[in-house]
């Protein structure tokens, strides 16, 4: 994953948002994926359009994160995202 | 020759199916119920081999329809091993879902409620597990049930179904239940909560379909759903709540979701959390002796 790419949603998941958590439930494996707050509004935020840098500077405004911070932990949570095929690149 | 009419209620606490056996002509046979035997063009259809539980879940004519199998049978072929799916393809804007089995292949009609079938010989456990995959189809599509794995019992007018991993003493559960004291074991592999659209509590109840060890009810009862459990084994009895996202996880991975879609997975997912708003899943750690009920009982 690189800070230039632009990530979206798998859109072949079933996802639901439940008591602030978001379940993200892959077909193929009918694996269950809970997000928390955090990683629900970078799943918002994973519309094809949007770099993985700029989804940080987002969620440095939201969070109360540094940017250099927001940057690496976007990076490896899109990474395992992607190993788990829940978004494409 | 008389009419057989199958049936399914919405809350799913009826259950029948309308079955026309269709020839080249699509003349519609109907059968009596009883000692069936159809003869459809030369192939006699041995219904009275059917599982016992279908016929007495029998219901008038009157009852309405919520989905109709159409059927065709091929030429008798070997009899059938385990029913092992092929393949399964999901048309999300026709909403039609084609299955084929190594028993039967059937295309589901989501907005005409229709199944178009046909049945590789006419044999009765190939009928059966079509019906099944049916119900399960139209329930998770109407979001009208929940089928989940785990054992189900009733016990003081109130229903209760026991889910966990597998080894987990699911079955154990159930059967020390029905062994002591006043309960019926309802379902002991695949459990039915129903009742999810109507008004008044969530059920739990017997289903027509045979489960492999036959001690599950055969006749069409129902009770209101009273507890949810996650078993685990421990050496103390215990009852520990959850939270509500927890809940969920839980239910949804005890949720049997015949075909892999997200067609199916996002109704599996609204279930499952209507079901833990209405009636909480808690884990039940339990000796493996019939004790637990102390405890579900003080928790209750």
């Amino acid at each position: 994953m690189e800070l230039g790419q632009k990530p979206r949603q798998n859109p072949n998941h079933a996802v639901r948002e439940i008591d602030g958590m978001l379940f993200i439930m892959n077909p193929d494996t009918s694996e269950l994926h809970q997000l928390n707050e955090v990683g629900a509004r970078v799943w918002q935020l994973l519309d094809g359009h949007r770099t993985v840098a700029e989804m940080a500077q987002c969620i440095e405004a939201e969070f109360e994160v540094d940017l250099e911070t927001a940057e690496s932990d976007a990076l490896a949570f899109l990474g395992e995202m992607a190993a788990k095929d829940l978004i494409q690149v | 020759m008389t009419a057989v009419t199958f049936c399914a209620g919405s809350d799913l606490t009826q259950w029948g199916f309308a079955i026309d056996l269709l020839d080249d002509t699509r003349l519609s046979v109907r059968l009596a119920v009883g000692s069936l035997v159809a003869d459809v063009h030369g192939v006699t259809f041995p219904l009275d081999a059917l599982n016992s539980a279908l016929a007495s879940f029998v219901v008038n004519q009157e009852t309405p329809v919520d989905f109709t199998v159409t059927l065709t049978c091929g030429d008798a072929v070997a009899p059938p091993g385990v029913a092992r799916v092929v393949s399964a393809d999901v048309d999300d804007s026709a909403r039609l879902v084609t299955m084929s089995l190594s028993e039967w292949s059937a295309t589901f009609d989501l907005d005409r409620r229709l199944v178009s079938a046909h049945l590789g010989g006419a044999w009765a456990t190939a009928l059966e597990t079509l019906l099944k995959s049916a119900v399960q189809v139209f329930a998770l599509d109407a979001r009208s049930a929940l089928f989940v794995h785990g054992a189900s019992v009733a016990r003081g007018g109130a229903g209760y179904v026991f889910m966990g991993r597998t080894g987990a003493g699911k079955s154990t559960a159930a059967l020390l239940s029905a062994d002591h004291g006043e309960s019926t074991l309802l379902r002991e592999e695949v459990s039915c909560i129903g009742g999810v659209r109507a008004c008044g509590p969530l059920t739990v109840s017997s289903l027509p379909f045979r489960e492999k060890n036959r001690r599950s009810a055969t006749a069409p009862v129902s009770f209101p759903l009273r507890g949810l459990f996650w078993l685990v084994q421990a050496d103390k009895d215990s009852v520990e709540t959850l939270p509500l996202s927890e809940q969920v996880r839980l239910l949804a991975a005890a949720t049997t979701i015949g075909v892999r879609d997200r067609m199916f997975m996002l109704p599996a997912l609204e279930l499952a959390e209507e079901v833990a708003r209405r009636v909480p899943v808690r884990v039940l750690k339990f000796r493996k002796d019939v004790t637990f009920w102390s405890v579900v009982d003080s928790g209750m």
